[in-house]
């Protein structure tokens, strides 16, 4: 009797192994994708050949190169302008999305930049359809950063970041909220100028 | 007794089914429609029931790409711009903002950064996780007003753990060691979660960006804060100031990065703290 106890025990055990290790195989492709290419940043922040001030270029160049690949700054842009966007025409779009998408890989950047020696774990992930959020945190000794990452599913099939959401507060939103802000007083030109500004500086 | 054996082989060979035909779902690169039309919240990650789901809507069409981003739009639409935060007070919150942003720099950032250059993290630490357990009583009280009763349960154990065994609260054991975990709450998310809105948007002095609901909810809250009950007030604001401090020793160089990726910082930080309460509210 007790023997086949122990032994009901045991198969629960291995079950249960069995479930968290099947949770750990869902995931899903948007999170695989999203993985690759955070794995590379944090190798880049890593390596100890572009440490440093002196490296600053080439690390960012190397960031630059692995953060374009998975990060959509035209749909970032176009979501941006959100009701402003459709008023531009096709070369005052392409104008925009170099400038914004320069701000945002610089403001993605520095912020990574400033956890280089931190880990990222991905807490969940939900997908619908088309569209897919991943949830992941920066684990720090002090503190954890969530960063969620919205993406959407292009049509050869690979999945590109189209909003970050750094402490549920999303970047897209938050520009968009900013650019309606600023075209609803000043004209397009003048946001432009601004944005230029920004990027020197 | 061999055929209870026998009965718990056959419940994980279907067990180890069920999931599999999930992990087959992944594999297919489809993957349930768990979410509703323009909510991505916040719910664990279902695990069978996705493949479940999965293997009933399998074969829905997928929309163009053109109506994808109008999707996506439509979600920011209504999750954004169908609620903006009045700010009737504008030029008055202008100035806090001002006030505010030259206390920081000139002040609180500079004090902040060579106390963090003075004391190592753990000690600093140790400081921020004292505060933390003091304020129980806001985090206790909310929960209870918002219902969240199991929550409340798990706020009591990690008081009663980090008081005892983390020496007043200096070391966070229940969360470390006992994995136990709240969301903090404020009564301004209590009042919240009872569907008060935001009010308008207010920049306090001091304590920065707000609305009338949190505001009214941070008088709540001035209640149940045990260190507003130290006498005399020198004393009492002594210790928020140094509370303020050690805390902002967590968060150098944050607020310079927000005023840099910001083409209106104002703007910026108006949204940004919208957007992160509006985000607390849902938890």
């Amino acid at each position: 009797m007790k023997q086949s106890k122990i032994a009901v025990l045991v198969l629960i055990f291995f079950s249960a192994c069995v479930f968290f290790s099947a949770q750990d195989a869902l995931a899903s492709p948007a999170r695989d994708q999203l993985k690759l290419t955070i794995d590379q940043v944090l190798e880049i922040l890593q390596d100890q050949s572009l440490k440093g001030e002196e490296h600053t270029k080439a690390r960012r160049a190397s960031l630059r190169r692995v953060i374009h690949e998975r990060f959509s700054f035209a749909k970032m842009s176009q979501l941006s302008l959100a009701r402003h966007w459709r008023k531009r025409s096709k070369e005052e779009k392409k104008i925009f999305i170099g400038l914004f998408g320069k701000l945002l890989e610089q403001t993605y950047i520095s912020k990574m930049e400033a956890y280089t020696s931190e880990k990222v774990v991905y807490v969940k992930e939900f997908v619908k359809k088309k569209k897919a959020q991943v949830y992941t945190k920066i684990i720090t000794d002090s503190v954890d950063i969530p960063i969620d990452y919205r993406m959407y599913k292009t049509k050869d099939g690979s999945w590109m970041v189209y909003d970050i959401v750094i402490e549920g507060v999303s970047l897209v939103g938050n520009y968009r909220s900013q650019f309606d802000q600023i075209l609803q007083k000043d004209t397009y030109e003048k946001l432009l100028g601004e944005l230029k500004k920004k990027i020197e500086s | 007794m061999e055929k209870k054996y026998y009965f718990s082989i056959l419940i994980i060979a279907l067990s180890v089914f069920v999931l599999h035909s999930a992990i087959f779902a992944q594999d297919s690169q489809t993957i349930a429609p768990v979410l509703s039309d323009n909510a991505i919240s916040t719910y664990p990650t279902p695990v069978i029931k996705s493949g479940r789901i999965f293997l009933a809507k399998n074969t829905k069409s997928v929309p163009e790409d053109d109506e994808l981003a109008k999707e996506i739009l439509d979600d920011y639409n209504a999750t954004t711009e169908s609620q903006p935060v009045a700010d009737p007070f504008y030029y008055f919150n202008y100035a806090m903002y001002t006030f505010n942003d030259i206390l920081y720099s000139a002040a609180i950032n500079p004090i902040a950064s060579s106390y963090k250059a003075v004391f190592p993290a753990p000690a600093r630490k140790g400081v921020k996780n004292f505060f933390f357990n003091l304020l129980f009583p806001v985090r206790l009280v909310n929960n209870i007003l918002q219902g969240e009763i199991k929550d409340a349960g798990t706020e009591i154990e990690i008081f009663l753990i980090n008081s005892t065994i983390g020496i007043l609260g200096f070391s966070r054991v229940a969360q470390n060691e006992f994995d136990l975990h709240t969301a903090n709450e404020d009564f301004g998310q209590t009042l919240g979660r009872y569907s008060i809105g935001n009010g308008i948007y207010l920049v306090l002095p001091i304590l920065g960006p707000s609305t009338l609901r949190d505001t009214v909810g941070l008088v709540g809250d001035y209640f149940l804060t045990p260190v507003n009950y130290v006498d005399p007030w020198e004393l009492s604001t002594g210790i928020k100031a140094y509370d303020t401090i050690n805390t902002a020793s967590f968060h150098i160089g944050e607020y310079e990065a927000l005023k840099k990726a910001a083409i209106d910082p104002y703007e910026a930080l108006k949204d940004a703290y919208i957007q992160n309460r509006k985000e607390k509210v849902k938890k």
